[in-house]
Parts: C-alpha cells; sequence; structure tokens
C-alpha cells in the first residue's frame, strides 16, 4: 500500500504478513464503506492521487466512521466536495493536504463541549480502547498529532506506536510475556517496518479491525486472508452476503463451509485457480478488557485447495458421512471437506463409516468413500515420491494438475478391479463374514494377516472363477505399496459390502 | 507403474537388500502356469501358512522343494530367486512371499491345452 506513496505508478498491494495486510483490506472495506469505491476504483485514486487519498479522504473517513456509529446525523462526506476542498492544491505538500482534510473533520465532527474531536471505544472501535486520540482526556490539539503520527506526517513521539506490541493489537505479543529477550522491546520493530511500509505510514494500525466480518454478535469475528489482495477482497465480500444470509436462514451453519463456497465462487468466477495460494481462516471473539480469545487460524494449503477446484473431486468430498454410532451424543457426521482442508486424514473416518456399515447396519457411502480415500492415497505416494524435491517443484506451479488426473484414472481403474471381489461369494453372510475378518485385520494395521485372510479365501473360491483383474491389482495396490496399502485395502473391504445394501 | 515400487529396498547393516517383485511374481507365473490347479491351491494354502506365522525357512522349504523338479521347466524362477533371494526382515519377507503366491494364484484356470476347471 505504501509504496503507492513513494512511487506513485505502484498500486496497493499486500505485504505477505498477515497482520499488516489485514489492515491494507480493512483500509480498502472502510474507503468503500463511506466513499463507495470498489477496490478497482481505490486502485485507481492511489495510483493517481496518493497522497490526497492517505491523507485527506483517510482520516476523512475514519472519523465519520467513527461518528456515525454514535450519531446517525453525522454528516457523511462527499467526493465532489472533498474533491473541491482537497483538490485544488498547487503543490502536492502531504502536510498541507492533512490541514486542509482536519478542518473538514473540526467543522463537522468537533464536540464543542468537550473540546475535542468526537471519536469514542464502541462497537467496531472497541478495540481502540484508550489507544492514542481515543483517549477521552486527549484534546483536539493532542489528538491531531497522534493522527500525524500515524499518518508518517511527524516524528513518532508516542511509546505505543514505538513498540508495537499488545497494546497497540492483541494478536501481538506483549513485551511482559516474554522478558526473556532483552534485546528488543516488542517482535515488530520500527525500523522493520520501515522497511516495509516506506513513509512510517502506520495507516494499518487503524484499520485493522475493519477487515473482520463480525458473525452472530460484533464481537465474535472472523477474516478470510490470502497473499493476493483480489482474492481476498473478494471472497471476503462475499463472506459477508454469505453471513449475513446464514444468520437469517441457517443459523447452524458451519462457518468453514460458508467461507470455503465463497473461495470457490470467487475462484470459478473470476477462472483464477492460479490466486489458489496459501489462504487462511482467522476468527477469534473479543472479550472484557479487550482480551482476545477462541483465536482460530485455519490454513487452506494450496495442494489441496488445487484438488478441490476438480468438479467432481469437490463434489464427492463436499458430503456429509455417518462415522459416529447413532448412540453418540453430539455430531455423529463428518464433512469430509473440511478434515481435507485442514489436512487431516480421511482414511480413519471412512474406517469407522466402514465399522458402522459393518456393526450397525448403516448404509454405505460407496463413491464418497472411494473418492476420499483414492484422493489420500495417491496424496501419500505424491509425497512419498517427491520427499527430496523442493517444495515449489513445477507441480506446484502447475497446479498439481498431473495429480487431479491420476485420481480420477485410478478411481475408474480401482472401481472396476476391485469390485470383482465381490464375486468371491454369492452368500451375503459369507461376504459379510470376509468382511469382518479382513476388517479387524485393517484395523490392527496388519498387512501379513490382512492378505493372508483374503488370499486364502480368494484361493478357496479358485475354481468360481476367473480373477486376474483382481490379482493384478491386489498386486500393484497393496503388496508392492508400502505406503497406500491400507486404503486401498479399505476400498476391498467395502467392495465385499457393496452389494448387500 | 512407478517403478520405484517395483524394489523393495531396505538397509541391512551396510547392505542394501534389492528385491525385484515385479520379476519374482512374473516369473512364478510363468512357471506354475502349467501346472493343475488343485494343486496349485494346495500348494497356496500351505505357503500361506507359512506367510502367516512368518516363518521364512518353512516357506522356502515348501518352495523350493515344489521347483525342485529338473526336468519340468521352473528354470525362470530359480533364476528370479537365485537373484532376489537374501535374508529378509520381516516386512521385506511378507512383500516377497505374497508376490510369489498372487503370481501362483494369477493361473488359476489358464492352463495351457489343459481341461479348462468347472
Amino acid at each position: 500500500m505504501l509504496e503507492a506513496i513513494k512511487n506513485s505508478t505502484t498500486e496497493l498491494r499486500f505485504t505477505g504478513n498477515w497482520f499488516i495486510d489485514a489492515g491494507i483490506l480493512g483500509f480498502v472495506n472502510l474507503m468503500e464503506e463511506v466513499y463507495g469505491w470498489d477496490l478497482e476504483k481505490i486502485q485507481e485514486m492511489i495510483i493517481k492521487e496518493p497522497e490526497k487519498v492517505y491523507y485527506g479522504f483517510f482520516p476523512i473517513a475514519f472519523v465519520y466512521y467513527n461518528n456515525k456509529l454514535t450519531n446517525k446525523e453525522s454528516k457523511k462526506p462527499r467526493c465532489e466536495e472533498l474533491n473541491n476542498i482537497l483538490g485544488n492544491l498547487s503543490s502536492k505538500n502531504n502536510q498541507e493536504i492533512f490541514d486542509k482534510a482536519w478542518k473538514f473533520i473540526i467543522k463537522n465532527y468537533f464536540d464543542s463541549t468537550k473540546g475535542r474531536v468526537n471519536l469514542r471505544s464502541k462497537g467496531l472501535f472497541f478495540y481502540f480502547q484508550n489507544f492514542l486520540f481515543f483517549q477521552p482526556s486527549w484534546k483536539e490539539k493532542k489528538q491531531k498529532e497522534g493522527f500525524q503520527e500515524i499518518l508518517g506526517l511527524m516524528e513518532l513521539k508516542s511509546e505505543v506506536l514505538k513498540n508495537i506490541d499488545r497494546t497497540v493489537n492483541k494478536f501481538l505479543p506483549s513485551a511482559d510475556e516474554f522478558s526473556n529477550l532483552p534485546y528488543t522491546k516488542s517482535f515488530i520493530e520500527i525500523s522493520a517496518l520501515k522497511q516495509i511500509l516506506p513513509n512510517s505510514n502506520f495507516i494499518f494500525i487503524l484499520t485493522f479491525p475493519f477487515a473482520f466480518i463480525p458473525i452472530r454478535s460484533e464481537k465474535d469475528n472472523m477474516f478470510f486472508y490470502s497473499p493476493n489482495i483480489d482474492l481476498t477482497y473478494k471472497v471476503n465480500k462475499k463472506l459477508k452476503t454469505y453471513i449475513k444470509e446464514m444468520e437469517e436462514k441457517r443459523p447452524y451453519d458451519s462457518i468453514f463451509r460458508i467461507t470455503w463456497n465463497a473461495v470457490l465462487d470467487s475462484v470459478i468466477e473470476t477462472e483464477s485457480i492460479w490466486s489458489i495460494e496459501n489462504m487462511y481462516i482467522i476468527t477469534y471473539t473479543l472479550g472484557e478488557k479487550q482480551k482476545i480469545f477462541n483465536v482460530m487460524y485455519v490454513g487452506i494449503p494450496k495442494l489441496q485447495a488445487s484438488l478441490l477446484v476438480d468438479d467432481v473431486i469437490r463434489e464427492n468430498l463436499n458430503k456429509n458421512i455417518q462415522f459416529r454410532s447413532k448412540n453418540f451424543k453430539g455430531n455423529g457426521y463428518c464433512w469430509l471437506i473440511e478434515e481435507f482442508i485442514k489436512g487431516k486424514p480421511l482414511y480413519p473416518i471412512i474406517l469407522s463409516h466402514a465399522n458402522l456399515v459393518l456393526n450397525e447396519g448403516v448404509s454405505l457411502k460407496k463413491d464418497i468413500s472411494l473418492y476420499s480415500l483414492i484422493v489420500e492415497a495417491k496424496i501419500l505416494e505424491f509425497k512419498t515420491k517427491n520427499k527430496k524435491n523442493n517444495l515449489f517443484s513445477a507441480d506446484y506451479f502447475d497446479n498439481y494438475k498431473f495429480l487431479i488426473n491420476e485420481i480420477k484414472d485410478e478411481v475408474r481403474f480401482t472401481s472396476f478391479r476391485a469390485s470383482h471381489i465381490n464375486q468371491i461369494s454369492e452368500d451375503i453372510n459369507i461376504k459379510k463374514r470376509v468382511a469382518r475378518e479382513l476388517f479387524g485385520a485393517l484395523k490392527a494395521e496388519n498387512k501379513n494377516i490382512f492378505l493372508n485372510i483374503l488370499l486364502k479365501n480368494l484361493n478357496e473360491a479358485s475354481n468360481k472363477y476367473s480373477y486376474n483383474n483382481l490379482n493384478n491389482w491386489i498386486y500393484d495396490k497393496i503388496i508392492e505399496t508400502d505406503v497406500s496399502w491400507k486404503m486401498y485395502s479399505l476400498i476391498l473391504i467395502m467392495y465385499l459390502l457393496y452389494e448387500e445394501v | 507403474m512407478n517403478e520405484n515400487a517395483i524394489y523393495w529396498q531396505k538397509v541391512v547393516g551396510n547392505e542394501k537388500i534389492k528385491i525385484n517383485l515385479f520379476e519374482i511374481r512374473k516369473a512364478a507365473i510363468e512357471v506354475f502356469k502349467n501346472e493343475s490347479d488343485n494343486y496349485k491351491q494346495k500348494l497356496v494354502y500351505n505357503l500361506l501358512e507359512t506367510v502367516k506365522n512368518v516363518d521364512q525357512s518353512r516357506f522356502f522349504y515348501i518352495l523350493l522343494k515344489t521347483i525342485n523338479k529338473p526336468k519340468e521347466n521352473f528354470k525362470e524362477l530359480w533364476d528370479a530367486l537365485e537373484k532376489n533371494y537374501d535374508v529378509m526382515p520381516e516386512e521385506a519377507f511378507i512383500n516377497f512371499a505374497y508376490s510369489i503366491i498372487i503370481g501362483i494364484m494369477a493361473t488359476y484356470n489358464k492352463k495351457e491345452g489343459g481341461k479348462e476347471n468347472e
């Protein structure tokens, strides 16, 4: 963002630090809320007249937004009007622009009884209790100086800005908590920040909360983050609508599901599969005394995201599957996409599902299970094969397209070959018995016993049919591979159980 | 096929054991295809029992006794065994043994010139 001030041909850009980037997005959100500019328009404005945006439009928008929360009749600043006030400057003097803006602020949002600009830490600004100009004891002159410090128009005086730590933002560690680090008072030092933010412009501190979307109450907040500003902006915008819809219609829907819908919609809409980089969902609850709790960072790794962009794979994983007994108190179902994105293995869930099919007569979800297991097997095989390769391999930049193809081919191949196991007997009870024995061995992760039971039963039935396809498949998928044999074995058990449901 | 998967490797001491599972299975298919199914079925049953108990010496005793017939054509499997046999850790042995067993089983109903099994 602040590169733009230095070099007016540079547009608004993320820095890669989620905390600063949240501030940048918050800045965009605030400007959009007050002036109705979308990201594209803001980029245009910033390229054209960055000084006017940062030192003129921004402080006015910030103060107005704060006033609006307590006084609905606050004067809304209009673009044309501000352009007239700020626009006729002969030189592009930052201080001059800010002075004009401050004049506008005093004219419209000044509380003469208190001798200060009306700024309260209410609502969204709860976060800023006792922060700089929010303190009730700060009069107008001091408030102005505070703004100037943050905008980089004045040398930093306030202790709170010199050490950017917990006092500025509750997500940051506090110096007290890390007393064994005597070298620095905070982890984000001004000198380091200046490298990223060349004009010592700390707008992000003020706009940080605007990036978050309140869920259900003002204190529960969430924010979707990816290192790409366009995607982040689009997804968060969609999330706002989706969350509102959810609150009205489906109050028990999971935030995770909604976020993922928003991500996919944005990606598909903009056909920008390339933009799936590492993504995160950050949520927190704001409590008493500005303490934050329930903080959760959920990462969405690129590998998983790339696979889910594929329609067929996504549709098959975008399902709930029962994995706990009816008697289980609580949610007995699992939404596979959620587990998958969180990087948790799907195999144990499908194993539990198969257990329920065997013992509680739950109906088998064959296709979902098949896809889940093959996706997992292929990822495992891929990771083992590429152990020595760099993370940023050609596959990474190709969005793992070959892996998607491999998964689909394997599903076709395996569903054809493994289904032959069904011919082992015509008697459902025999098949069920075999399935139960195999399941026991698989649960114990004993490959030897699993194969022994399997081959013994096939051997006994050897006269009845020829099962060359199955024979090759067992060799390829179970005997030869030590990495993913469990997944394929479970598929085999599922095909044994399939016909009877 | 993933060529890495053909080999089973494990370092024992400083030696690397390298087993070509694919070759072993192929040899088993080749040499057992002309044997009768009933005979193979019993053989497979016996071999499975030994693997179940992870009894390497018994496994090789049965296997070698079976193919110790100079007048019959077991040469391909002899060669494969000569190349790949070693004293194996349990994991390797299991993969090795099942490759042979599943190779034998792949030849059911395949007897050339013979009567198809009922």
